[in-house]
């Protein structure tokens, strides 16, 4: 993406044309990625040294599908694309990279398998041993919570953005013409664009929506008999907050 | 469409051994390393999940995150590596165009050799109870492995590697890509 020759000067949004400057504090309006108070304010945070290190943000999406109509299998896709390219130039295929794919859970297989076994049927014995091999210990699950394995094949999937997020990566950025020669990037994400769907289970939130779900809400703390009530101004979730319940 | 050889472009690749002794921009390789660019806030470190590789499609090409200049570094070799590649055969852009066309009108992937297939049959270069091999044209696999070195997506794509969920003890395939390669496609 950063080398696309699809991609021009007008496909980037950097401020005033300059990848090192950052956006006006006192804009009055919202353009594009850059122009967002989350831009600014992360800028403000992680660019110490505005002359060699650019801002570089990445937007990551997900969303699944199933793999055919009679077909039970469903993948989900983890893409990313930079956010100094513009919303128009982030339409197009070709600006999104794939980082993995995430299948659904195969419980049905492994629940028939485990319940023979744990049975403890004369002619399960080979399969236990099989089991043990495939899946571990049997008799230790239920320590750990279900929603857990989503988790953990997302982190999977998404370890080497966090990596690249810690170390930040030297690149020489051309931009309208003019090579920026080991610009230091600063890799950020600022959201990651889902369904409902796939936002529930990522934030952990019960899939379920009756009454006797606390919150209605993913992002906020307004009580459910309040959910219809659109002057509701509850407290916001917190990351730590989603952390403690997926970690 | 005329018979072709079964030769492909696979000697226009490059010599990495030689492209590296000649890369004055390998210096930056040498470079501190000690550049570290770990936001403050990016400091959790992450469990590790035990994996096991089930298959990997196209081996090597996992990116050295820890160095902040291999992702340029890598870039530079592959443009050094891109200079020794010849320009497209006729017949390799013909292939391409009808692999454009059949992408466009979202057809099925197997159309492309069918169609190959019934053309070679149609003309008589085939007999009509015999498919038209490698030695008639492209196939689109081979096609495939030609653009992918061409282009810099023969390593880093398609790892599968085996992980067992905490919960269900399932075995799960993941596939996923390199990072590097995902946002940085050449």
């Amino acid at each position: 993406m950063l080398t696309r020759p699809e991609n021009k000067g007008k496909h980037h949004i950097y401020s005033d044309h300059n990848p090192f400057k950052r956006p006006l504090k006192d804009l009055d309006h919202v353009s594009d990625a850059n122009t967002g108070k989350c831009y600014g304010e992360t800028y403000d945070e992680l660019i110490t040294d505005p002359t060699t290190q650019a801002l570089c943000e990445f937007q990551t999406a997900a969303d699944g599908t199933h793999l055919g109509q009679f077909s039970c299998y469903e993948l989900t896709q983890m893409q990313i694309a930079l956010g100094c390219l513009s919303r128009e130039a982030r339409e197009k295929d070709c600006n999104w990279g794939t980082l993995g794919w995430i299948p659904n859970i195969p419980k049905n297989k492994s629940q028939g398998r485990r319940s023979f076994v744990e049975s403890g049927h004369a002619d399960s014995t080979r399969l236990r041993a099989q089991l043990i091999h495939d899946e571990g210990l049997i008799g230790v699950a239920g320590s750990v919570h279900p929603a857990q394995d989503l988790h953990v094949m997302i982190s999977f999937v998404l370890k080497g953005l966090v990596q690249l997020q810690k170390t930040g990566f030297t690149w020489d950025l051309m931009h309208n013409g003019r090579l920026y020669k080991g610009v230091k990037m600063i890799p950020f994400v600022s959201f990651l664009r889902v369904d409902t769907k796939e936002a529930d289970p990522f934030c952990s939130k019960y899939l379920n929506q009756n009454k006797h779900i606390k919150h209605l809400c993913r992002e906020c703390h307004c009580p459910t008999d309040q959910s219809n009530n659109h002057l509701a101004n509850d407290k916001a979730k917190t990351q730590n907050q989603i952390v403690t319940l997926v970690l | 469409m005329p018979l072709i050889s079964t030769e492909t472009g696979q000697k226009t690749t490059g010599d990495f051994t030689t492209v590296d002794a000649t890369l004055d921009q390998f210096s930056r390789l040498n470079s501190d390393l000690e550049d570290n660019f770990e936001p403050s806030m990016l400091n959790n470190e992450g469990g590790d999940v035990e994996t096991a590789p089930v298959a990997v499609s196209q081996p090597g090409g996992v990116s050295d995150l820890t160095d902040v200049d291999w992702i340029l570094n890598d870039w530079i070799k592959y443009e050094q590596r891109a200079l020794n590649f010849a320009p497209l055969t006729k017949l390799q852009l013909q292939a391409i165009r009808l692999l454009t066309i059949l992408r466009n009108s979202k057809a099925s992937l197997g159309t492309y050799d069918d169609i190959m297939n019934w053309h070679f049959r149609e003309n008589g270069a085939v007999y009509m109870h015999k498919t038209a091999s490698s030695r008639h044209f492209f196939s689109r696999s081979k096609l495939f492995s030609f653009l992918k070195a061409l282009y810099k997506r023969d390593v880093g794509y398609g790892f599968v590697n085996e992980i067992i969920l905490p919960s269900h003890k399932s075995r799960v395939p993941m596939v996923t890509n390199d990072m590097v390669k995902s946002y940085r496609i050449c």
